[in-house]
């Protein structure tokens, strides 16, 4: 096909050309901007969760009867919830896997200017290990007599040793050993002392945004206040866990002077941590669809008007030899040359938008591949959009040319 | 050249028939220069558009170079139109967004030719019609005449086997419909076939003959005869 012609019929008619190159370069940054961000989050709905969540059950007590004694009561909670058959073990634990609850920066050093590194810190006991169902992938694990146990207020000490996940001891300290290494919880906290490191698993959404899901840290400490209880987290038996939740939460009402403020199978923590992405994941691909939808009505409505306008040149193109081929072609080239300039003009916009919110996100949302193919995407719709005023306009009978101007 | 043998054409509506061209016999030798008149509703746009291969016909036959038209796809009636007619439209029919050079160019890009063939038939068109120095003009820059003259330019860019002309002078003043006229003359001496639809007796006369329509019959008259038939209508 020729495109001279094309080109100078579009030099002529600039307004229309800049409003569909206008039209086409917005959608295409709208649609690829929102298509990347959804993909990435949908993304992480593959992440591995890294423990048998289907098969682990929180529970979260209250007091509001102060003269009871919190230590006596954990102990009891412990031994009972142990005794339910199909409940294989139980811990208490400060945090929850896919909450990212009580998430701080830790540190290689105490100076003010040290960098801090995102992580999720669980305070527990020796069992959480096999709650969880972590492995040991480096040093040894927390045993009981490295867990320091007490009311917060006669209790000041603190775990001196802690175990981290793979990917932290990663982000600390690369490919040498963490065994051993000193790090900060705080900057005017006192040092600890990385004895272990453990396989992976999901801390939590604020974490997942930023491409850190699997940052935590484990300390062996549990403490308690008479206001404040830890979380329990509970593995039963595979399949069990949502037939023994209402007998695991009565063991806990044995204990007087409080009640259970939540309880929850982790399988739903994490459907709830990706719920509400999802939908934002969601909306932004119905907008996009949206959008996709009125453009392409748009570029039809702008063709076809085009069609009707130029009526009598199509028929003198077809009376000059043009066949329908011919002036398919020519709408739909000039249609193609048009939305390749508009898909140039939306890609850099889509960059620039993808780069502003990865900085806000701390989280890459380019994806080249996601990128070509919604461009592929807006190319078909734009030649469909085309395509039926096109036809419209090769159907145009040739003889028009002999009637009254 | 041109032949046409019981060629008729009916327009069908739900309601109505309408003969528009009834049984034509006509043979245009190559080299003639022919007028086609008849009153308003004569059948005279119909005849062109058969003539130019621009819509088709159920009855009869239409040969032009040897070749029987009836009955050919849409695709082969574009190449018949592209290669073998030039045509010559009364509002002249200019592409308004291309300047000259790539109005002359149209038909021939159709027709597949090098840029380099194009460009020297182009050159040498608008040569003809005395427009070659405004190549890239664009053709609202042009007047009503000389836009008739790169029409004509186009139309024998690319050598047809005649030239179709439609109402040629139908929008020009008398002194531009002169020039056009002069110029349509000066082609047909260099041989170039030319069938024209007008209505104007003083032009028709001009031919060599005058093809006469009425009520969609068609009375082929020679020039002697001609002259006698226009004078007296």
């Amino acid at each position: 096909m020729d495109i001279k012609p094309i080109f100078l019929g579009l030099k002529q008619n600039k307004f229309m050309a800049m409003l569909m190159i206008i039209q086409i370069a917005f959608t295409m940054g709208v649609l690829s901007s929102s298509v990347l961000v959804a993909t990435t989050t949908l993304q992480e709905w593959n992440k591995l969760s890294g423990i048998p969540h289907e098969d682990i059950v929180r529970i979260s007590p209250e007091f509001f009867d102060d003269s009871q004694d919190v230590g006596q009561a954990m102990f009891n909670d412990l031994k009972r919830v142990k005794e339910i058959p199909s409940v294989i073990n139980a811990a208490p634990s400060n945090a929850v896997p896919f909450t990212a609850e009580n998430m701080i920066d830790v540190y290689l050093a105490t100076e003010e200017d040290a960098q801090g590194f995102k992580t999720v810190v669980f305070e527990s006991d020796e069992q959480i290990i096999d709650v969880l169902q972590l492995s040991l992938v480096d040093g040894r694990l927390i045993t009981a007599s490295d867990v320091v146990k007490g009311d917060i207020e006669s209790t000041p000490q603190s775990a001196a040793e802690v175990m981290i996940s793979q990917d932290m001891a990663q982000v600390l300290f690369g490919d040498d050993s963490a065994i051993g290494k000193t790090i900060w919880l705080a900057k005017n906290a006192d040092p600890v002392k990385v004895i272990g490191v453990y396989s992976n698993f999901m801390t939590g959404e604020r974490l997942n945004g930023r491409g850190k899901s699997y940052q935590s840290i484990i300390r062996p400490q549990v403490k308690w206040s008479q206001t404040q209880q830890p979380h329990y987290l509970m593995r039963v038996e595979q399949g069990t866990a949502v037939a023994l939740l209402e007998d695991i939460i009565d063991v806990f009402y044995l204990e007087r002077g409080r009640y259970i403020n939540s309880s929850e199978l982790l399988k739903r923590t994490q459907k709830r941590m990706y719920d509400g992405r999802g939908s934002r994941a969601l909306t932004f691909l119905v907008l996009s669809v949206v959008l996709l939808i009125i453009t392409g009505l748009g570029i039809t409505g702008l063709t076809a008007f085009q069609v009707t306008q130029k009526r009598k040149q199509i028929g003198t193109r077809r009376a000059l030899g043009a066949k329908k081929s011919d002036i398919m072609r020519y709408f739909l080239t000039e249609n193609s040359i048009l939305t390749l300039i508009g898909l140039v003009i939306g890609v850099a916009v889509t960059l620039s938008i993808t780069f502003e919110l990865s900085e806000q996100a701390g989280q890459n949302f380019f994806n080249l591949s996601v990128l070509l193919m919604t461009a592929l995407l807006l190319w078909v719709v734009n030649i469909l959009a085309v395509w039926f005023p096109a036809k419209r306009a090769a159907n145009i009978a040739p003889a028009i040319v002999t009637r009254s101007a | 050249m041109l032949r046409m043998e019981n060629v008729s054409k009916i327009y069908r509506t739900d309601l109505v028939e309408t003969h528009a061209l009834r049984k034509v016999d006509l043979h245009i030798k190559s080299g003639e220069f022919v007028s086609v008149t008849g009153p308003s509703g004569s059948g005279k746009t119909t005849f062109l558009n058969l003539a130019g291969a621009l819509e088709t016909f159920e009855e009869g036959d239409y040969f032009l170079d040897g070749h029987n038209v009836k009955g050919l796809s849409d695709d082969k009636l574009s190449e018949i139109r592209n290669q073998k007619i030039g045509f010559i439209f009364q509002s002249f029919n200019l592409l308004p967004d291309l300047p000259l050079f790539d109005n002359v160019d149209v038909p021939l890009r159709y027709r597949g030719m090098s840029a380099k063939e194009r460009k020297e038939r182009i050159e040498h068109a608008l040569e003809t019609v005395g427009l070659a120095s405004r190549m890239q003009h664009l053709p609202t820059q042009l007047s009503g005449g000389q836009q008739q003259r790169v029409a004509i330019a186009r139309a024998i860019a690319g050598d047809p086997l005649f030239l179709l002309a439609d109402e040629p002078t139908g929008n020009l003043d008398s002194l531009m419909a002169q020039q056009v006229m002069e110029l349509l003359e000066d082609i047909n001496s260099k041989g170039t076939t030319i069938i024209m639809v007008t209505h104007d007796d003083q032009l028709a006369r001009r031919a060599h003959r005058n093809i006469q329509i009425f009520d969609g019959q068609v009375s082929d008259i020679e020039k002697s005869v001609a002259d006698d038939v226009i004078r007296s209508a």
